[in-house]
């Protein structure tokens, strides 16, 4: 039995389900006294859906007859810096939302490059001013790009 | 004839060449970072050219593509690391010619090889392209549906060493698409009662999350690059040596673009075919493997070649036939233009501009490569820990600007997360983009084709009609030539990464 390609085939299933139900939904609403909605929105999505059913059907049954592979894994540290700077991404887009982009760029900078192993705090300041003042330049003021300026400003 | 200078007189006023120029300099700048191919530089580097106006974006975008290609050789064939898959088979002989004290030469003869499957490819677009474009006018609703049931066929079958995966990515692509508004009624589809879902996904966002933060994050564990310390020897080669370099680029460009015309070629698939011949009609297969200029040309040649015919079916039927070609589809349509045969006939000048452009792009390409092969390969050697947080901050300029949302932003984290998960995980990436992109055209065509047959009395009958029925066939073929080369002594690093 393959774990990963149990939760994979797992994954697709629901997928395929979920897609099954609306294009249902859709067929019944736009005709509730017959299926024969051919050319209807949920036609298209009912056999994409139930194709995918089908795909997952079938990978789940070769994942729980193949042997466990050893898949290629990342490295700890690898992993770690993955999570990291999935983080860092995440905090970046809410404080967007919060602070706007001006102030919260330079926040982001700091701690992906830490995150990238800059040792010195005062290179990475410096260096993450000095991005953060490109983009400003080139995006904000060349480009005039209408960049979110957060709840806290706007 | 006229209609190609037009387009040349078009390219050759300053801001188009600038354009030109921009974006064959920043593609090969990002093209030459080890991990990074056409794909990945096209997603991260679209945004940049949504505020240049459509035939500049356009002229920039082709000029990113060639030089990402072109930039996707030095690290193979300095570092022995390919930039992308594509360059895979490039590793085979141009680490050890540089190894040899070589280095110079094989550049040479990548960037030398490029040039001639690029002007050839040139050429073949001019002829092939608009004829096509004007049989592709005649086609309905059912030649659409077979043609795209062909090409999604050849997309599955051919990407990543697991049919069951390329077919599940596939349709998974299809699936994300007909999140939001129906195309024909508007019906909300899968919003769950969302408002930003009822919009549906954004292309942009999803391909800069697939390919660009997905491949940041998955080189986010990658450490220092070394570079091959010793003397790069001349560049051009001399006698016998540039005769047979020459020789295999023609043949590695012969073989590339009729293979590029083909939905769901991927480059790395031509390159590798592009090796095996040349190492089959050489007097010295023995030797392949440890420096020979001829498994650097071919592959080189076939993969531009490949990549420059990819172009053909993109402007005179709308159909992206690469994850390449997809972005540029994305960046097209975002910029109000929709690429398919009336494109040749509404929007003649634009069409030609760009094709002339190619030109002037690869020869762009050619004198940047060349002279300055020293500065492109100390930029190999820049750290990700410099390159990273330059990279993902573009990311998430590029997925907010087509529709100003932050939304969109989260898309391109969470797509970010599924393409660093698919390419650990060996699942192909190019079914997922292409399913993406062809799915609501597929709907459409379907329904539209149902729709005459219920008008005509029989659903079947459209279906029925030669050209529909010729793809569908071709289809099931492709299935089986897919499952043969599977099966076949293509080695397996060809199809376990195809996103380019």
């Amino acid at each position: 039995m393959h774990k990963r390609g149990l939760v994979e085939g797992g994954v697709l299933l629901v997928a395929g389900l979920v897609g099954i139900t609306d294009a249902l939904r859709l067929i019944v609403y736009r005709n509730p006294r017959s299926i024969e909605d051919l050319t209807g929105p949920g036609r298209y999505l009912f056999v994409i859906s139930s194709l995918i059913t089908v795909v997952a059907v079938v990978y789940l049954f070769a994942q729980y007859r193949e042997r466990p592979a050893l898949a290629p894994t990342a490295s700890k540290e690898s992993r770690r810096k993955v999570i990291a700077t999935v983080l860092v991404l995440a905090l970046y887009i809410a404080l967007i939302g919060v602070v706007g982009y001006v102030w919260s760029t330079p926040v982001f900078f700091v701690l992906i490059l830490r995150v990238f192993g800059f040792k010195s705090w005062v290179g990475t300041a410096a260096l993450s001013l000095t991005m953060s003042i490109a983009y400003y330049v080139v995006f904000v003021r060349l480009f005039e790009m209408p960049f979110p300026r957060g709840l806290v400003f706007s | 004839m006229e209609q190609l200078i037009g387009g040349l007189q078009n390219v050759l006023t300053l801001s188009n060449l600038v354009y030109c120029f921009g974006g064959a300099a920043l593609g090969t700048l990002v093209g030459v970072l080890p991990g990074l191919g056409p794909s990945s530089t096209l997603a991260i580097l679209l945004p940049l050219t949504t505020y240049l106006n459509p035939t500049g974006a356009a002229i920039m975008l082709a000029g990113i593509c060639y030089g990402a290609m072109y930039g996707g050789s030095t690290t193979s064939i300095l570092i022995n690391i390919p930039g992308e898959a594509a360059s895979v088979v490039t590793c085979y002989d141009g680490f050890p010619m540089t190894r040899d004290g070589r280095g110079g030469q094989a550049l040479w003869i990548a960037a030398v090889g490029s040039f001639i499957a690029g002007t050839i490819g040139v050429i073949g677009t001019c002829l092939i392209g608009p004829e096509l474009a004007k049989y592709a006018l005649k086609f309905g609703p059912p030649e659409y549906f077979g043609l795209l049931i062909f090409s999604l066929s050849m997309v599955i079958g051919l990407a990543g060493a697991s049919m069951l995966k390329g077919l599940g990515a596939g349709l998974m692509g299809m699936l994300l698409a007909a999140i939001g508004l129906d195309p024909l009624t508007g019906t909300p589809r899968m919003n769950f009662g969302n408002t930003e879902l009822t919009l549906g996904f954004e292309i942009i966002p999803v391909v800069v999350g697939l390919f660009g933060i997905g491949e940041m994050l998955s080189s986010t564990g990658q450490g220092e690059t070394h570079i091959y310390r010793g003397k790069l020897g001349r560049m051009t080669p001399k006698g016998a040596e540039l005769k047979k370099g020459l020789w295999a680029s023609l043949r590695g460009t012969l073989l590339g673009f009729p293979l590029g015309l083909i939905p769901g070629m991927v480059t790395p698939l031509s390159t590798f075919f592009s090796y095996d011949l040349e190492k089959r009609i050489s007097r010295y297969p023995e030797k392949f493997g440890t420096g020979v200029i001829e498994g650097v040309a071919g592959p080189e040649a076939a993969n531009n070649a490949t990549s420059q015919a990819g172009f053909i079916p993109l402007l005179s039927l709308g159909i992206p036939t690469a994850p390449s070609m997809a972005i540029l589809l994305a960046g097209m349509t975002l910029y109000g233009l929709q690429p398919g045969p009336q494109l040749f006939q509404t929007n003649s000048l634009f069409v030609w501009t760009v094709i002339a452009s190619m030109y002037v792009g690869n020869v762009m390409c050619l004198v940047l490569n060349l002279p300055l092969i020293g500065l492109w390969s100390r930029l190999a050697l820049i750290p990700y820990r410099y390159l990273a947080p330059a990279i993902l901050a573009i990311c998430v300029i590029g997925a907010y600007s087509p529709r100003n949302s932050m939304f969109d932003v989260w898309v391109a984290l969470g797509f970010g997360l599924l393409g660093y998960y698919m390419k650990k995980a060996q699942w192909p990436t190019a079914p997922l983009i292409l399913g993406f992109m062809l799915g609501p055209m597929l709907e459409v065509a379907m329904r539209q084709t149902v729709s005459m047959g219920q008008a005509a009395g029989n659903i079947a009958t459209p279906f029925m009609r030669p050209i529909p029925v010729v793809f569908m066939l071709l289809a099931v073929v492709s299935i089986a030539l897919s499952l043969y080369l599977k099966r076949s002594r293509v080695p397996k690093a060809i199809w376990e990464d195809e996103a380019e």
